[in-house]
């Protein structure tokens, strides 16, 4: 073929326009995935009292962690209006979590502000949400802490060597549940470490030497789940404090955590590559699993906003190097629906739903 | 040219005289020009963010860099004889170009995804493979589309469409990035594509060579093609060109030597560049066209005392407001309008027509090995003495070379007189 000037021209032109498509296809969806990040990264700024969150039925506390002078600090947003303004309180805390039926009652855990690590859990509560009261934790990194539904039972789970759930086998923690008392202070007399109690795997006795626990969630003011550790494995535990022991359940979960009906188990497993986690949630009458909307791997205790639907925090994807960690709540149904953004700028959500 | 044997020629010639003198340059000329331009932009919003990248994503050591950006200068130098050499030995200059530049346009996307040394290595020396190749060909399809008396202009045309390219893509590259921060992947692709856009000017509207040239026999090829005057000639000038560019200071040091005498603010830093390539784009033409008025070589070598110009302002430098700033960036602008392309018009004006491109390979390779052994002098120079001590050697030194050349080129006359293919 003739390769006249015409031909030429109209093949430079096809040429071009496919070119400068491709040019502003990519940059036009590389602004738009920034715009998104920056909307996100729009954190409320408005501020409302504790007093009328607490008036207007069920409400999230949580972590405040956004990039500004309240990071850390606990927070609260009512269910009805998550994105709307939220209420903070002076206390800063690694981890939070709420009494699920008892309005003012908080567990915090509190790494302090000196150069060495002094964790300790520390229970707020009462109208004006004021320290109650505290025990000193071992370890140095806080992980994990939740309360019992009525709020007579506390947990906290700490790191004493290594600082993450990624490798299995190259950390060490420390569990331990506590009586609360009537006056809201933990009680580290009345306390067990969840490595005193007799375990059973599959209805066996194990005496195990090493054995690490994390992730407790409160079935009820008695009983509970919790991941057990040894060697290389996981274990899905559940947990009887009045008979003082521990029986597996399934394998290869960890941090559970129980809907408010106590008929769902939500928890992270392991992905078969063993290079992160996908969020599941297990029917337990029928013990069938579903696996949720969230596609990246989080390393979160997930939490139930209601008996449908669960919370996390992700790291918010833009972060800036020696700013603090911002994080973003997500709520996913458990019908396996893609994730939604709840809270911008929040992290260790849990709900307060007593009505 | 004209030739008045043929009556209607002769009387066609007054009135060609009383024209005005504004004629037409060639479309091949601003079409390489716009060429040249694209891929500028292409290659210098890459460059822009290169050191950036290369240090922060993919994690290179800054030993590491300093190979990569060795291999960014140095591959073109020994490039770009081959480009010539081979585009005249072929006879092809624009498909020795369209594989140069089509290089350089494919290289872009694959910094994204090389990782370690040895892949970003290999995408540079790729890429600057591909620049160094058309360069001498590209040049050469320049001087074959215009008339001698008329190249100073034309090569001033084709290098203010360059630096336009040159300034943009910075430009263009910092915009993106404000938009979307460390968003380094946009970046790539968009060069990428700049470039094919590139590549399809100069495949659609460039002319390839519509006849095939004269090309020697192999057996003669051997022998001097050309008379020996113009070889002894090519040979001087490639002399003098390199003394020059061996005492010529490099824009990296003349801009840092600034900064730190006068206490710029860093951040400013970027736009020295900006400045000289200014001054540059808007001198291109009127140097051109002064260099087809009154020859190559009186422009060529006043670009160079203007250095001379440039080195003593530096010596006083210490404490310099911005006026200071401006005029010495602009008197180095000024001597790029006034050395780069007319150079290469000079060299095209002497060169024998199935030979251009080889001769103005060489004469670039001379020139830029002569700026590495320059570079690598005052980088000794410098914190060996002091900044002062190197430019005032620099200095006598360009001195120097100006008088070798005044002495070496007597008015070289561009030798359109038995220049048959014009």
């Amino acid at each position: 073929m003739q390769l006249t000037p015409r031909i030429r021209f109209i093949s430079f032109a096809v040429v071009t326009v496919a070119a400068l498509a491709i040019a502003a296809t990519v940059f036009l969806q590389a602004a738009g995935e920034e715009r998104r990040a920056r909307s996100i990264e729009a954190d409320p700024a408005e501020r409302t009292d504790v007093a009328s969150m607490t008036a207007t039925g069920p409400y999230i506390v949580f972590r405040h962690a956004a990039d500004d002078a309240d990071w850390g600090k606990v927070a609260m947003v009512p269910v009805a209006d998550p994105g709307g303004p939220r209420a903070v309180l002076p206390q800063r805390c690694e981890r939070v979590a709420a009494a699920r039926e008892e309005p003012g009652r908080l567990s915090c855990l509190d790494a302090g502000d000196g150069v060495l690590p002094s964790l300790q859990l520390r229970t707020i509560g009462g109208t004006d949400f004021g320290a109650l009261g505290d025990v000193g934790l071992a370890g140095i990194v806080a992980s994990r802490t939740r309360m019992s539904a009525a709020g007579t039972r506390a947990s906290s789970t700490t790191f004493v060597t290594g600082d993450s759930y990624q490798h299995t086998g190259e950390f060490s923690t420390r569990t331990r549940i506590y009586d609360v008392a009537a006056d809201g202070s933990p009680d580290l007399s009345d306390s067990v470490d969840l490595e005193e109690l007799d375990v059973f795997l599959d209805g066996e006795p194990r005496d195990e030497e090493a054995r690490n626990f994390w992730g407790v969630t409160f079935e009820s003011e008695r009983t509970f789940f919790v991941t057990m550790g040894v060697g290389d494995d996981t274990w899905l535990m559940h947990g009887d404090l009045d008979e003082g022991r521990l029986d597996t359940v399934t394998d290869d979960v960890e941090c559970p955590s129980i809907s408010p009906d106590g008929s769902h188990l939500a928890f992270k497993r392991r992905t078969a590559a063993g290079d992160g986690w996908r969020f599941e949630v297990m029917d337990l009458e029928s013990m069938t699993t579903t696996v949720l909307g969230e596609t990246e791997s989080v390393d979160d205790q997930l939490a139930w906003l209601d008996d449908d639907t669960v919370m996390y925090a992700k790291a918010r994807p833009s972060q800036r190097a020696d700013r603090p960690r911002v994080f973003d709540v997500y709520a996913a149904d458990i019908d396996g629906s893609p994730p939604r953004l709840l809270i911008a700028g929040a992290e260790s959500p849990t709900v307060v739903d007593a009505t | 040219m004209y030739r008045a044997e043929s009556p209607a020629v002769a009387i066609a010639a007054p009135i060609e005289r009383s024209r005005p003198r504004a004629a037409r340059v060639s479309s091949t000329v601003l079409a390489l020009g716009a060429v040249s331009l694209l891929t500028d932009i292409s290659s210098e919003m890459v460059a822009a963010i290169l050191p950036l990248y290369l240090t922060t994503t993919v994690g290179l050591s800054p030993l590491a860099f300093g190979l990569t950006d060795g291999l960014y200068q140095g591959v073109t130098v020994l490039v770009r004889l081959l480009g010539g050499w081979w585009s005249d030995r072929a006879g092809r200059s624009k498909l020795v170009c369209l594989v140069g530049y089509g290089m350089s346009a494919v290289a872009k996307p694959f910094y994204l995804i090389a990782s370690g040394v040895a892949g970003i290595s290999s995408i540079v020396a790729f890429d600057r493979f591909g620049k160094g190749l058309r360069t001498a060909p590209r040049d050469a399809m320049i001087v074959a589309a215009e008339p001698t008396h008329r190249l100073g202009r034309a090569f001033g045309i084709h290098r203010a469409m360059d630096t336009i390219g040159a300034m943009a893509g910075p430009l263009l590259a910092f915009w993106m990035l404000s938009v979307v921060p460390r968003g380094y992947r946009p970046i790539f692709i968009v060069s990428a594509c700049i470039a094919i856009i590139g590549v399809g000017v100069l495949w659609a509207f460039v002319p390839g060579r519509a006849a095939p040239v004269v090309r020697a026999e192999p057996r003669t090829r051997r022998r001097a093609l050309v008379p020996p005057e113009r070889s002894r000639h090519f040979r001087r000038l490639l002399v003098v060109a390199g003394a020059l560019s061996v005492v010529t200071v490099s824009d990296g040091f003349v801009f840092l030597v600034l900064q730190t005498r006068t206490d710029m603010d860093t951040r400013l830093f970027p736009l020295l560049f900006l400045g000289t390539a200014m001054a540059y784009f808007a001198l291109s033409i009127p140097t051109g066209m002064l260099a087809d008025r009154f020859g190559a070589r009186t422009v060529y070598l006043a670009g160079h005392t203007l250095l001379i110009v440039v080195y003593m302002l530096l010596m006083r430098a210490s404490g310099a407001g911005t006026t200071f700033v401006l005029v010495t960036i602009g008197l180095l602008g000024a001597y790029y309008a006034c050395t780069d392309g007319v150079l290469a018009a000079l060299v095209g004006s002497i060169a024998p027509a199935e030979s251009r491109a080889t001769y103005l390979g060489a004469t670039q390779t001379v020139v830029a090995s002569g700026r590495l052994v320059s570079s690598l002098a005052f980088g000794a120079l410098w914190p060996g003495r002091d900044d002062q001590t190197g430019l005032l050697w620099f200095a006598w030194g360009m001195a120097g070379a100006i008088a070798l050349a005044l002495f070496f080129l007597p008015s070289l006359v561009p030798a359109s007189a038995d220049d048959e293919e014009r």
